[in-house]
């Protein structure tokens, strides 16, 4: 069966972040404005949500010892620039932009202290200090060069599983507010999506962020589900891998009904949906 | 009367390409004085110090027997004890053990007691499997009556207070009757789903009335040999054998 590969040490998997860093994440959520609140940026929601989401994939490989590298994580920026945002040091040069998990953890550009509530185990709660590793800062400037960011990441994932060629499949996430200003999308997405391992092609899943208030589109299995009136998130949905069997349990886990031709796909997302869908598709299988 | 007299051995294997120290499942037995009790427990791979909490809870579950009132009055003292194990451990490791050290260590659990008079009685939280073989044959498979039984979320005993201790109320018991020479089986969950689909086939040598039997060496052999096959996940295998001797032997 495909996207079974026990996940481990000796066979790792990758996930790449595509974060869109164009100058409309400046603006705030739709919708965020009519509910009163003093609406952060989408760059900045997402940006929180990259460095919570990176510290949970630390968190699920830390043990005692240290970090155990089940993962190789990459993350690339594309907005003013189409560039690499995790820069490993020299000894994980190899040229994909992946570094083993382990590395990432060790070397957050800085550490944060904050303080949350938590249960006191005698039914109330009480304050608590932690700290909080950060790995990037919002940034919102110029176009959306999806495309070049697409083939960026194809030539990651290429050359990743050179060396990695029986594990799990590279799982690409790719979250944008709005349109390539580069090209078609979908010709980048179909041909990232051609490279694979023994276990299957390389998963590329899209998440889209509101600008608008209509409710989210979350793991849709038909463009039918899709606003008919939006030729984009037609594409989107079209450049979306299907989910594989550990996701469709982990999305049934969390309510949602699945297909074998549910796409890895968020159309409208606001800060939930977008939370939860990257821990259902960040969860490729057990790790041993 | 039947007093038990039993023999027991431990079986373990860590999952494969685990380090030194990899190792996260538990098993004791006490069986120098009545009632016998045995235990095995499985450490979550995703906590930290798991192992150490997979320990404790082995050790408690022997020391008395694993009912309702001992899991919800004795856990405290329980979590008090991996803290004091581990905290300072923590307070001096990087910023993520902190992190993972405070969510806390996770573990399954079952517990076996054997009494004089000849009744048995076991509890668990979570997915490890009791097997009762009487002449050579299964008799029962508790939890688990079938390999399908299996999800990845088990319940769990935590190892911190402050997360909500759901795995308590998850606490499943039940009792039988056991006869002079009947064999338990206490196995951790990889082992036990793979037992559960050898007692569907006879053919397959990774059955509960072979493993009664098995050395450790035997073990270790058909633990390799069924991973390789795909019938036994990759996983922290253990298997605790209680053959309860005819007693006054």
């Amino acid at each position: 069966m495909p996207y079974s590969a026990e996940i481990s040490r000796q066979q790792p998997t990758a996930i790449l972040f595509l974060l869109d860093q164009s100058a409309s994440m400046q603006e705030p959520f739709g919708g965020a404005e009519q509910t009163g609140d003093a609406a952060p940026s989408r760059a900045r929601v997402l940006a929180d949500t990259i460095n919570d989401l990176l510290q949970n994939l630390v968190l699920r490989c830390a043990k005692e010892e240290g970090v155990r590298d089940y993962f190789h994580v990459g993350v690339i920026g594309y907005g003013q620039r189409v560039q690499r945002l995790i820069q490993p040091t020299d000894a994980y040069k190899t040229g994909t932009g992946l570094v083993p998990i382990s590395h990432l953890a060790d070397r957050p550009q800085r550490m944060e202290q904050r303080v949350h509530e938590v249960p006191d185990g005698e039914g109330g709660t009480t304050e608590a200090r932690v700290k909080k590793p950060i790995w990037f800062d919002p940034h919102a400037k110029n176009g959306t060069p999806m495309c070049q960011a697409l083939d960026l990441a194809a030539q990651s994932v290429r050359d990743w599983i050179d060396p990695h060629p029986h594990g799990f499949p590279p799982i690409v996430v790719n979250v944008t507010d709005g349109e390539a200003t580069d090209g078609d999308p979908l010709r980048y997405a179909q041909e990232l999506r051609s490279f694979a391992t023994d276990d299957g092609e390389v998963l590329l899943f899209n998440v889209h962020l509101s600008a608008s208030e209509e409710p989210p589109v979350t793991l849709p299995s038909s463009t039918t589900e899709v606003p008919a009136d939006d030729e984009y998130a037609e594409v989107l949905f079209q450049m979306s891998s299907r989910l594989p069997f550990s996701m469709r349990s982990a999305a049934e886990q969390e309510g949602y009904s699945v297909t074998m031709d549910t796409r890895g796909f968020v159309f409208n997302a606001d800060p939930v949906s977008l939370v939860t869908f990257l821990e259902i598709g960040t969860r490729p299988s057990n790790l041993r | 009367m039947a007093t038990p007299t039993a023999h027991s051995r431990t079986l373990a294997l860590p999952k494969a390409g685990a380090e030194p120290g990899g190792y996260e499942d538990a098993a004791q037995v006490r069986a120098e004085a009545g009632p016998v009790r045995a235990a095995v427990a499985d450490g979550a791979t995703e906590s930290v110090f798991a192992g150490a909490w997979a320990e404790i809870l082995v050790r408690a579950a022997t020391e008395g027997a694993l009912t309702p009132a001992r899991l919800r009055e004795g856990l405290p003292d329980w979590q008090r004890a991996w803290a004091a194990r581990c905290d300072a451990q923590a307070a001096a490791a990087p910023w993520y053990v902190q992190a993972k050290a405070e969510e806390g260590a996770f573990a399954t659990l079952l517990g076996l007691e054997v009494c004089a008079g000849g009744q048995w009685r076991a509890a668990v939280v979570g997915d490890c499997v009791l097997f009762h073989l009487r002449d050579g044959a299964l008799r029962a498979s508790w939890p688990a009556h079938s390999p399908d039984a299996f999800g990845n979320r088990p319940a769990l005993l935590p190892s911190r207070s402050s997360v909500d201790a759901a795995g308590m109320t998850k606490l499943c018991t039940t009792t039988g009757l056991w006869t002079p020479g009947d064999v338990f089986l206490l196995a951790t969950d990889a082992v036990g789903a793979a037992l559960l689909r050898g007692a569907q086939s006879p053919e397959v040598p990774f059955r509960p009335a072979a493993a009664a039997d098995w050395s450790a060496a035997a073990f270790r052999d058909a633990v390799v040999t069924a991973r390789a096959e795909g019938t036994l996940r990759n996983d922290d295998s253990t298997l605790l054998v209680l053959d309860l001797s005819p007693a006054f032997r």
